[in-house]
């Protein structure tokens, strides 16, 4: 089943939404077993979804200690139960959120967003600027890539040594890649304007995002289901 | 002359390079470097040959513990890569880049040259030294406090190469040196690799230009996905009918030979001098 890409987007802000007003443990786990249910319904190697969580782990530990140890409105270091479920909350907070935008990003091409973007009367220089973006993080990798390679082949130490030492090594990497950047996208501009980029207001797309029935269905009830529960939740308090 | 004096009391069979059953994969793709053996002796000029994608650069970042076998062994003077520091590989061993502007990374021409000897730990006498020597040899006298990227494309590759020699190394790497550059440049580079030689050190290069391999290289690796598939003298590599099979072409002068085998041409001219030598007395006696 393939969804237009501003459907996927309002799935996932809907799920900002939602991770946001929600503060039981309850309603946040399951949001979250929604999102791993997603992730295999959309078939993502499961593998992808390990790489995800595994990156997290630092940053979620450090989370629940902080919340554990620092409890709000307490004296340090004194175990209080509300920081055990602030601890817990925010690092499903955190694992909905980043789970459901990483879910989008690994299912949707750029270009198909740029597209959708296009269609909703953005301007196309902007929208096209935003996907250039994207498309040139490779290339600037690879760039830093071999810059490192070639300090290290002249012998700099830049991933050994003192702290202080290897800062000053990466430091002075910001210079080549800045002006190799400025350079390249010099010869991007005029590459583009050789393809007359611009040359008439009106452009015709090759691929054509049609926001179909079954898009609007989906995205009105998950507006639906979203605005309930903001509703449900202020009578509640 | 010079070069006989300083050939005979370098020891030309000591091993400078040795490749052990090397297999190589980047992570999660098909292995591009499969089941490499290589011995390369001190003193020898390596020209490596093969189409875009057959693992020339693969196998030359191997020769600097850039990268590291993901099966078998690379030695360089004994020193096995797997278990020893790039930052101690790059005394023996320099690496020009393919494309200077990725090497690049100080602010001034001097900086640069003297980037290399500083992380050898040399002390401040010697690499000023150097660095004078250096500049001197490559002319850089002019622009040695100009920033290296503001350089025109020819003085960046000069400044790159400068900045590589400038550490003193016994084995020099050339990856596609001369690609993009013009004329001028291209004879300074050729210059320099020729001198190398001479000083008895063992320089690898890799080109896809087949009149420099004809004419500077005394051993040609062919390369073909992953595979050494010929290693041999440049006058017999280049007179093998199966080069057509690698995509490789030879230099024109020798394919000019070829068809001008029946009237009397050896096949296995290698350069103009060469077929200068050949033809021009035949010319003379058709003259007479």
């Amino acid at each position: 089943m393939r969804l237009n890409p501003i459907t996927k987007l309002v799935w996932m802000f809907g799920v900002f939404i939602l991770s946001f007003i929600l503060s039981n443990i309850i309603s946040l786990l399951l949001l979250l077993i929604s999102i791993i249910f997603m992730w295999f319904l959309v078939k993502v190697s499961v593998r992808e979804l390990v790489v995800y969580l595994k990156s997290l782990t630092v940053l979620a530990i450090f989370i629940f200690l902080m919340h554990v140890l620092f409890p709000r409105g307490y004296s340090l270091f004194t175990f209080q139960w509300e920081g055990l479920q602030l601890g817990i909350l925010m690092v499903l907070r955190l694992l909905v959120i980043i789970l459901s935008f990483a879910l989008v990003a690994t299912t949707t091409s750029i270009n198909d967003i740029a597209t959708c973007l296009a269609k909703v009367k953005l301007p196309y220089e902007i929208v096209f600027a935003f996907t250039l973006a994207f498309n040139l993080i490779p290339s600037f990798k690879n760039d830093l890539d071999n810059l490192i390679c070639a300090q290290k082949a002249r012998g700099g130490r830049i991933d050994r040594g003192k702290f202080r030492d290897r800062l000053r090594a990466y430091a002075s990497l910001i210079t080549p890649l800045i002006i190799n950047g400025l350079r390249k996208a010099q010869q991007i501009r005029v590459a583009m304007e050789s393809r007359a980029f611009g040359a008439f207001n009106t452009r015709t797309y090759i691929s054509t995002s049609e926001f179909t029935r079954r898009d609007y269905v989906i995205s009105i009830m998950i507006m639906t289901i979203v605005i309930t529960i903001m509703i449900f939740k202020s009578i509640l308090i | 002359m010079n070069c006989s004096k300083i050939f005979s009391c370098t020891n030309v069979n000591k091993v400078a390079i040795r490749f052990s059953n090397v297999w190589f994969s980047y992570a999660g793709e098909s292995f591009s470097l499969k089941n490499i053996n290589l011995k390369i002796n001190e003193g020898e000029c390596i020209g490596i040959i093969g189409p875009n994608g057959s693992g020339k650069t693969t196998l030359a970042k191997h020769m600097i513990g850039l990268l590291r076998p993901s099966r078998g062994d690379v030695f360089i003077y004994e020193m096995n890569t797997k278990k020893t520091a790039i930052s101690d590989l790059a005394r023996a061993v320099g690496y020009v880049f393919q494309n200077p502007d990725n090497q690049l990374l100080m602010s001034s021409v001097k900086e640069e040259i003297s980037f290399g000897p500083k992380n050898l730990g040399l002390n401040n006498e010697n690499i000023k030294q150097r660095i004078k020597e250096v500049i001197r040899e490559f002319g850089l006298e002019q622009l040695e406090d100009r920033h290296p990227l503001s350089l025109s494309v020819g003085q960046r590759q000069l400044v790159a190469i400068a900045s590589v020699l400038a550490m003193d190394p016994k084995i020099v790497i050339f990856d596609e040196p001369t690609s993009a550059q013009d004329f001028v440049t291209y004879s300074w580079i050729m210059k320099v690799v020729n001198k190398l030689r001479e000083q008895g050190r063992t320089v690898i290069l890799i080109t896809h230009h087949m009149p420099t391999v004809a004419q500077y290289a005394s051993r040609v690796l062919v390369m073909h996905q992953g595979k050494i598939v010929l290693d041999e003298s440049p006058r017999k590599v280049f007179t093998k009918s199966k080069l057509g099979k690698y995509n490789i072409k030879p230099p024109p002068i020798t394919i000019l030979a070829n068809l001008l085998s029946s009237y009397g041409i050896p096949r296995n001219i290698l350069t103009v001098e060469e077929m200068c030598k050949v033809i021009l007395p035949k010319v003379r006696v058709h003259e007479t």
